[in-house]
């Protein structure tokens, strides 16, 4: 017999009664936090990934998926820095299709998230990295409770004037980078006025992480909900 | 007031509906990660125009058509049943030499069965994974006949290597389905055969299951299978 949609939980895998107000993304009651990042080509989602290890592993049990769009190029680095154990990696396939994966059909980074807990049942986070993509992808609420974006200053600093469901609905805008400001001739101050007015109360971060490796501020974001 | 004109008796219900919802490729189970053999077919030279590609299509159905069809329909007919599905996936097993297509169908099995899982919760319990085998239980639950299983399994194996193809060579998308269309039939017969067979003999296919176990070692590839 069909599911009654009246009954259907659409907030996530995660049934709960709602007499609280939702006031963000919060970790579930049981396992894991699941943070997915999301961005275009180039803009530094593994290297925050790298980051994101180095700050959180000292206190917090982490793992890490990664969807690549042809190759397992992405686990292959986050694998050769050794910041988290041959284990606690999982490179996922995905046909082409990287937004497909992380929000039309998740199959196979539910069955990812699946594997990783149930070998590591104490797991506190889990970063799914997604394939890197254009200004349009999210992820699906079954997939993962926060949502990080991540764009760069060398992309152009007209790119959160051109929105986009990225730009405007993660939890988390991440603008790397800051350090090629003055090379490229990017305005700082420019995007973050404009991603303030693309994401309204959603918080934006403005980062370097050639100068600062363990990207203090998006660690500290995740931390407070942890 | 009765059951609009031109639609069959039984339809009423939205049955017909059902069976398209499954087989949209939008219904979540994995399957766009997957090529059905074709990206190994491609990568050797073996398909490259729409007369190669529907020679695969036909080949490929053929191969894995009725033994899809066949474990469809029955495990449609289990009724849920845990022990007949378990039954089911040794034998489907025993039919597929090539781990690396054993792990593909059980990888796209779980993807079908947890979605399923959100629209028909007595799915939940299951703990089936090879993909026909979770395709005949959800067609149950969903009030489908084995038929229907059956051809699902089957036209789901086409459109496997339909949606790869246009990622994998020059192809167009309408073209690709034209190929699809002409095979039609061949589908529809592949589906009621499985579904009529009391007993399932062996199929194989040496060079595509060869081919598969090459593919999985390939250290760029667009797809899991």
């Amino acid at each position: 017999m069909l599911h009654d949609p009246a009954t259907f939980a659409s907030g996530g895998p995660e049934p709960h009664d709602h007499d609280h107000e939702h006031t963000g993304p919060r970790r579930p009651a049981h396992g894991p936090l699941k943070v997915g990042i999301g961005g275009p080509v180039g803009s530094g989602k593994t290297a925050l990934v790298v980051a994101l290890c180095r700050a959180l592993q000292p206190n917090h049990h982490v793992a890490v998926i990664t969807n690549d769009i042809y190759t397992e190029e992405d686990a292959a680095i986050v694998r050769r820095t050794g910041v988290v154990a041959d284990d606690h990696l999982l490179a996922v396939q995905t046909g082409c299709c990287p937004h497909t994966a992380i929000r039309d059909d998740i199959a196979a980074n539910v069955d990812a998230i699946e594997t990783l807990t149930e070998r590591h049942p104490d797991l506190d986070i889990v970063l799914v990295e997604s394939g890197g993509d254009n200004l349009t992808a999210t992820f699906s609420p079954r997939l993962v409770d926060v949502q990080l974006f991540v764009i760069d200053v060398a992309g152009g600093d007209k790119v959160p004037r051109k929105g986009g469901p990225g730009i405007t609905r993660s939890d988390l805008l991440v603008i790397n980078k800051t350090d090629l400001a003055p090379l490229v001739g990017a305005d700082l101050g420019v995007m973050a006025r404009d991603a303030h007015a693309a994401r309204g109360d959603r918080p934006t971060v403005l980062v370097s992480l050639a100068e600062d490796p363990l990207a203090g501020k998006v660690a500290e974001f995740l931390e407070q909900l942890l | 007031m009765g059951a609009p004109t031109g639609f069959a008796p039984g339809d009423a219900d939205g049955s017909a509906v059902i069976e398209l919802l499954l087989a949209d490729g939008r219904f979540p189970g994995g399957g766009f990660a997957h090529s059905g053999g074709l990206e190994a077919a491609v990568g050797a030279g073996a398909v490259s125009d729409p007369a190669s590609l529907r020679a695969f299509l036909l080949g490929r159905l053929h191969h894995g058509g009725v033994l899809e069809a066949w474990l469809a329909a029955n495990a449609c007919r289990a009724g849920l049943d845990p022990e007949a599905l378990r039954r089911l996936e040794e034998e489907a097993e025993a039919h597929q030499p090539s781990p690396a297509w054993r792990e593909s169908v059980r990888t796209q099995g779980r993807g079908l069965r947890r979605s399923a899982a959100l629209l028909w919760p007595e799915l939940a319990p299951l703990r089936c994974e090879v993909q026909p085998v979770v395709l005949g239980a959800v067609a149950a639950a969903a009030g489908l006949a084995p038929l229907a299983a059956a051809r699902l399994a089957v036209y789901g194996l086409a459109m496997t290597v339909a949606g790869a193809a246009v990622k994998l060579a020059a192809f167009d998308m309408a073209d690709v389905l034209a190929e699809v269309a002409a095979c039609a039939p061949t589908i529809d017969a592949l589906a009621r055969q499985g579904a009529g067979e009391p007993v399932i003999h062996p199929r194989s296919a040496p060079l595509l299951e060869l081919r598969a176990e090459v593919h999985r070692a390939w250290e760029v590839r667009l797809f899991a299978s």
